[in-house]
């Protein structure tokens, strides 16, 4: 599936979403699955803290060291007799992959799920060639038939009903002679299963993501819960990799201290169902494995990321608990963002990535609640860095005049604390004026987007903050 | 300029303007003292404390993910273990059995060797498991091809008691008094399961369905 940006018309995405009633019932089940399985799973784990701390003071080690730590890295893979390849560019990543693709004369490809795949649009890029990518991820597997982007970096079609799930496979597996609709969550899987078993059989190449890298052994660490990274890794005849450069760690010991965090932030499971260690092709008295191994490294504006003041996004190794806690994207759903990363860390990387011009809004897209900081596994600040972004916004003037001249007029006003307080105090009286009667405002000009949806309450008493506290304050010296 | 000296170049350019003193070489020779004494001290981080007996937390964090266990007294016990477990649950079609355990007596149906594709029933040791997160670890080499990790639909797994650690840590210290980086280690947790439709647990995603551990007190 092509991904084409679409955050420029983040307010459009979100009001339409708001009012698509298959996607509000999904997302429902947000609620109930994640955040709770994941605090569960940390409960059980006094040292959760701890562990949270080492993690990131491994990783800024990391960060401050990347250079060594990929040269490490690559100089280890060759060891093993696997294949590097620098990609300054998504662009550069998806012919790389393609020229490998074709040169193993493929036809078909098994892949795993890779959220720098989707950067990269693999999938497009195979296609105009020729070659049929698979999907192989039960999630992926749903929104490649739906053609659609993944709406969650973990769970890609968080946003499908079972009913939906059960029309496409209705359509798309009649020509494997699968033609009655099946209906039950069960037998949707094993249906999945008998298809996608046939494509493992018969693909030439497996494309995977990788959680971590380690520098010491020339290994990437990759998780799932189905084992069909597993399966692409190990029954293809070539096993490409495709990572960003930040998944790198040193040893295996440091990446034990990330899979502490990783399944538990992910999905609330203390360990993913198949946590693998793979590096290289087929060793001498191998009865199976690839025969051929190569890890596309990709840049893609990381290390624009990293030369900014946003390098803590760096830390961020993807496990979605920011996006299952935000109660943005709770509302809205992933599609809304626009492109391949929704939620707060999407709204952080992907202006980054794809340039803040065309995703103004997503920065806004937040309500500085703080959730997404707390339940980070990485400590990564988010709040502080979506209002770095703001400030950015502000500045290279990418808002609409209108929000510029409030702006502007509001930090006149703020400055002059006089003057404040005089106009707070007329907007305090007037609007209780307005609501001498019922206690609340209806309609207000100029903020109607608030006053749709629910009632201005409005003050009994006439007075500003300002004006309460210094009374109070008075009363309280004077007694 | 290569895409690989563009990469390491930028960020050596933004780490050196915050560092000076910084050297930025493009050798892996030439590590930072605090890199090259990372990878060979290789701390060890916070590991999470348990005071359970190993093996009896083993099997709750395995049973608590699907997975089932038979406890054995030797290694005598493991071919009537295999056999009633294949009995019991009704498991028909073929059994491919890792070259590792080939000395096993096993009946003559049974096959030795990679996984084909078409059995129902892989019988396979293990290379160690792990009391902390209930995982099963194999170690691919041409006696335990990987495959049999994944293509069959039960997967039954002979764990020795000796072979249990505490950590995950404890493997990576084992692998490396084995021989070094093997292509594939798998930590099996369970039957293999997805979540994708509906956020609801189904268990047999692509992996095994069934996941069932021979335990080996005596060895």
């Amino acid at each position: 599936m092509s991904v084409q940006v679409t955050s420029h018309t983040f307010k459009q995405n979100a009001a339409e979403a708001l009012k698509d009633a298959p996607l509000q019932d999904a997302l429902g089940n947000l609620k109930v699955g994640f955040i709770k399985k994941r605090l569960n799973a940390i409960e059980l784990v006094p040292e959760w803290q701890r562990i949270r701390d080492e993690a990131r003071e491994m990783k800024n080690h990391v960060l401050e060291n990347l250079d060594h730590y990929l040269l490490r890295y690559e100089h280890s893979v060759q060891a093993n007799g696997g294949h590097v390849h620098w990609a300054e560019t998504s662009a550069n990543a998806g012919e790389i992959i393609v020229d490998i693709c074709k040169k193993a004369n493929a036809k078909t490809v098994a892949k795993g799920k890779s959220m720098v795949g989707e950067e990269a649009e693999v999938n497009r890029r195979l296609e105009e060639v020729g070659i049929a990518p698979i999907e192989t991820d039960l999630g992926e597997y749903i929104i490649q038939l739906a053609e659609e982007p993944p709406s969650h970096i973990i769970a890609p079609a968080v946003h499908k009903t079972k009913e939906q799930v059960s029309e496409l496979f209705h359509k798309h597996h009649q020509q494997y002679g699968l033609t009655e609709k099946i209906t039950n969550r069960v037998d949707l899987v094993t249906e999945a299963r008998t298809v996608l078993r046939e494509k493992f059989r018969n693909a030439d190449v497996g494309i995977t993501g990788a959680n971590f890298l380690v520098a010491e052994t020339g290994q990437h660490v990759l998780v799932t819960n189905e084992g069909n990274g597993d399966l692409s890794s190990n029954l293809p005849r070539v096993h490409i990799v495709i990572v960003g450069i930040e998944k790198v760690v040193p040893t295996l010991e440091d990446a034990s201290l990330l899979l502490r965090l990783l399944a538990r932030s992910a999905t609330g499971q203390h360990f993913s169902n198949y946590t693998s260690l793979m590096g290289g092709p087929k060793r001498d008295g191998d009865k199976d494995g690839p025969e051929e191994f190569h890890v596309v490294l990709v840049d893609n504006k990381r290390t624009e990321l990293f030369d900014s003041e946003l390098r803590e996004m760096l830390r961020c190794f993807r496990c979605g608990a920011c996006i299952n806690h935000c109660p943005v994207y709770g509302a809205v759903g992933g599609h809304a963002y626009g492109w391949v990363y929704p939620g707060p860390m999407g709204s952080v990387i992907t202006p980054a990535m794809v340039g803040l011009e065309k995703t103004r809004d997503l920065p806004h897209a937040c309500t500085l609640n703080g959730r997404c900081a707390e339940v980070c596994p990485m400590s990564i600040p988010l709040p502080s860095l979506l209002r770095k972004h703001r400030r950015t916004t502000f500045e290279k003037q990418l808002q609409s005049m209108r929000s510029r001249t409030a702006l502007a007029l509001w930090s006149q006003v703020a400055r002059r604390p006089k003057l404040y307080r005089n106009l707070s105090d007329l907007a305090v009286r007037t609007l209780s004026w307005l609501g001498r009667r019922q206690g609340h405002v209806r309609r207000l000009p100029l903020v109607s987007a608030w006053t749709k949806s629910r009632n201005l309450p409005t003050s009994g008493n006439n007075r500003t903050f300002i004006s309460e506290y210094t009374a109070q304050k008075n009363r309280s010296e004077s007694s | 300029m290569s895409a690989r000296d563009a990469i390491l170049g930028r960020l050596q350019t933004a780490l050196v303007r915050e560092n000076p003193s910084r050297p930025a070489p493009m050798s892996v020779d030439d590590a930072p003292l605090a890199v090259s004494e990372r990878l060979s001290t290789k701390p060890v981080s916070t590991l999470p404390a348990f005071s359970e007996d190993p093996t009896e937390r083993l099997i709750r964090m395995m049973e608590s993910v699907q997975m089932t266990v038979t406890r054995v007294q030797t290694s005598d016990d493991v071919l009537n273990a295999v056999d009633d477990y294949i009995r019991s649950e009704g498991l028909d079609g073929d059994v491919t059995v890792a070259p590792a355990l080939s000395e096993i007596a096993w009946p003559e149906h049974y096959r030795i060797g990679s996984a084909s594709g078409t059995e129902a029933t892989s019988v396979t040791p293990c290379l160690a498991a792990v009391a902390e997160t209930g995982s099963v670890v194999f170690a691919s080499t041409g006696d335990t091809p990987a495959t049999l990790n994944f293509l069959p639909d039960n997967h039954i797994v002979v764990v020795n008691e000796s072979q249990v650690l505490r950590h995950v840590d404890d493997v990576w210290t084992q692998l490396r008094e084995a021989c070094g980086a093997h292509r594939a280690v798998n930590f099996v947790t369970g039957p293999s399961r997805t979540g994708d439709i509906e956020q609801t647990i189904e268990i047999g995603a692509h992996g095994p369905r069934r996941m069932h551990v021979v335990l080996v007190s005596g060895a």
